[in-house]
């Protein structure tokens, strides 16, 4: 069931604090709040893919290496809050919300993209929209400009909009799982991928195969 | 009270050690490090002293046990103990930090410049009359921002460097700065009306007084920890009770401030002065010339910049949700109970739709400053301090286990005090342009 913006609110204001959805800053509700989502902010750091950095990904790299890999590719910008960040055209970049979110443990949510942006040409998420219960942090954004012009984006820009849905409480929380690799983070984070334990396996195969691979 | 004092001190030499050991970890997972070979011997330096640090945890797993604190022999041997466990480690730590400049370049976090921007408005920077700006955040150009000029700041040790809570260190050298400015100096000698008071002090007492009242009560906090960890005698045999006289002056009054307050006391007792310290009529004459110098800070530092006893208690009620790992960069003008009745009141009514924006009104938040924010840190610090400390040296596992959790710990408080206080910002510019 998708919550309305009357059990958004009693969410918001639970007595319980397992229950209770924790959104801060919150900056001006009567403006954030739809009928069944509740806008959220573009917060103020960003990483962008340096394609000339980098040749390709060596999946199967040391994960010291691979970070170092990941880090060299991605420019880190930080903006003040008057002023804007350049998305060209066909761009991607990482970003983050304004807000910390906690999702109660029987809630599960989805961080979508507001149309007034849409019209625009942003998206802000390629593929992972979806948020477990029990995350913790700020959300990030996976921020692409699909139009013809470059977009200006101000931190505090309403670019996206959160709604839930109630089940049943879990027993395994993002923040509490064995393989989290996000959760707690405050800033703009980039992909981990290399902490996947299937990347460990394919290097200990591919090293039986071959010794001369790392 | 002696168990508090061993505790923060014993937790300011670990917090330090795991501090430096994040500046090498980030060094060394960058892109390019610097100097591979410095790098690696300054980590393997630091290993050592990790493990020197816990070859101590018997004598400082003790600080934890009241009945060991009374034992007579651990009481005999706790200065050459001190000297073991903590302020010989300390000094290497030192020795080693010389060597941080080659190897790490980064310079202040941006934040650093909003915290200085709530603290020391230009109005009264421009008093100071000094025109260097030596602070530059990233990819910014040498020119003052606005409501900035003229703020002469002292550049950041390295280990405080991404630790919100050692901003304050700014605050003391702007204090220190501000107290040697002319207008001060004239104020000074208004205050000193003929009497034979030592200039030097004066301005010293002018300078923590000034910082006091801009930074507020974490300052005090800040002030007493360097002071533990460097062993300035000086500052707590005469400054600090002065100091906590400025507290109570500006009712920054609080169960923490007190306790640390007796701990520092009892430091005397500690770190034996071999009769150098002040006596009790010295420290009353201190409190006198406090009083003078607070009544003169009052004028230079007018309420409207001040930390005020009501942002204190803000500071207070935030330190909580620090504690439960929530963002403090604002905060709901209505408790929430307040809020929940409403609504429940108002849903059992059926009241019409228009009715949900007077209940949506009610959950808005107001930015808090990076000031308050500040302080709930420093009084987590204190109130979890013990509790880290013990997780650290008691931990099981390998040697720098406890060390890298804490680290974590580190980490994840700065980082919730950093975004704290960039949203408070976004937040407040926000509300100018609605």
């Amino acid at each position: 069931m998708i919550l309305n913006e009357t059990q958004i609110l009693e969410r918001l204001v639970d007595p319980d604090p397992e229950r209770r959805i924790i959104i801060t800053p919150l900056i001006n509700p009567e403006e954030q709040f739809g009928p069944t989502s509740v806008d959220l902010r573009l917060g103020t750091d960003f990483q962008v893919m340096r394609r000339s950095n980098l040749t390709h990904m060596d999946l199967v790299k040391d994960p010291a290496e691979l970070r170092r890999d990941v880090q060299r590719s991605m420019h880190h910008v930080k903006v003040r809050p008057t002023e804007p960040f350049v998305l060209h055209p066909g761009e991607f970049a990482l970003a983050s919300t304004l807000e910390f979110v906690r999702i109660p443990l029987d809630l599960a949510a989805r961080l979508e993209g507001r149309s007034t942006w849409g019209r625009l040409g942003l998206q802000i998420h390629a593929t992972a929209g979806f948020v477990d219960p029990g995350f913790v942090g700020a959300l990030t954004f996976e921020l692409s400009n699909v139009s013809t012009v470059p977009l200006e984006l101000y931190p505090g820009v309403r670019i996206s909009q959160i709604c839930f849905f109630e089940g049943e409480k879990t027993r395994l929380p993002y923040a509490r799982k064995r393989f989290t690799k996000y959760s707690g983070k405050m800033s703009t984070a980039s992909s981990e991928f290399f902490r996947d334990p299937e990347y460990e396996r394919i290097r200990r195969a591919r090293r039986r195969k071959d010794p001369a691979v790392l | 009270m002696q168990k508090t004092l061993l505790k923060f001190l014993a937790f300011e030499l670990v917090e330090r050690v795991a501090r430096f050991d994040g500046l090498l970890l980030s060094v060394a997972n960058s892109t390019e490090p610097p100097a591979p070979a410095l790098l690696a011997g300054l980590e393997a330096r630091l290993d050592a002293l990790k493990d020197r640090i816990l070859g101590e945890k018997k004598f400082l797993l003790r600080v934890f046990d009241e009945k060991s604190l009374k034992d007579q022999s651990f009481q005999a041997n706790l200065p050459r103990k001190l000297t073991e466990a903590i302020y010989g480690p300390y000094t290497e730590l030192c020795e080693l930090s010389r060597w941080l400049p080659r190897v790490y370049h980064r310079p202040l976090l941006p934040e650093t410049a909003i915290f200085l921007r709530d603290s020391i408005p230009g109005e009264l920077a421009a008093r100071v009359g000094r025109r260097a700006v030596v602070f530059e955040p990233e990819g910014e150009s040498n020119a003052p921002e606005n409501g900035f000029e003229g703020v002469f700041i002292e550049p950041l040790s390295y280990l405080q460097r991404n630790n919100p809570l050692g901003w304050l260190g700014l605050g003391r050298a702007f204090g220190h700065e501000m107290a040697r400015s002319g207008p001060v100096i004239q104020s000074l000698e208004k205050t000193r009306k003929g009497l034979l008071l030592d200039e030097a002090f004066l301005a010293t007492l002018m300078r923590d007084a000034l910082s006091l009242r801009l930074m507020g009560p974490g300052y005090y906090y800040y002030a007493v920890a360097e002071a533990l960890i460097r062993r300035d005698f000086v500052f707590l045999e005469k400054i600090e009770p002065a100091l906590f006289y400025g507290l109570n002056y500006f009712n920054y009054v609080d169960k923490s401030l007190v306790i640390l307050h007796e701990a520092a006391e009892k430091s005397r007792e500690v770190f034996e002065f071999n009769g150098n310290g002040a006596n009790a009529q010295d420290r009353l004459l201190h409190k006198d010339q406090m009083a003078l110098v607070l009544a003169t800070v009052e004028k230079l530092v007018p309420e409207k910049f001040a930390f005020s006893e009501r942002q204190f208690r803000r500071a207070l009620s935030l330190q909580d949700r620090l504690g439960q790992g929530i963002m403090l960069g604002a905060a709901g003008v209505y408790p929430l109970d307040e809020v929940e009745e409403r609504l429940a009141c108002s849903l059992s009514g059926g009241e019409e739709s228009g009715a949900i924006y007077d209940l949506l009104g009610l959950v808005g938040e107001v930015p808090n400053t990076s000031r308050e924010i500040v302080n709930a840190g420093w009084v987590h610090k204190l109130e979890r301090s013990p509790v880290w400390l013990y997780d650290t040296l008691d931990g099981s596992g390998g040697t720098g286990e406890g060390f890298d959790r804490l680290l974590e710990l580190l980490d994840a408080r700065d980082h919730l005090l950093l975004k704290s206080v960039e949203t408070s910002e976004v937040h407040r510019v926000l509300l100018t342009t609605a």
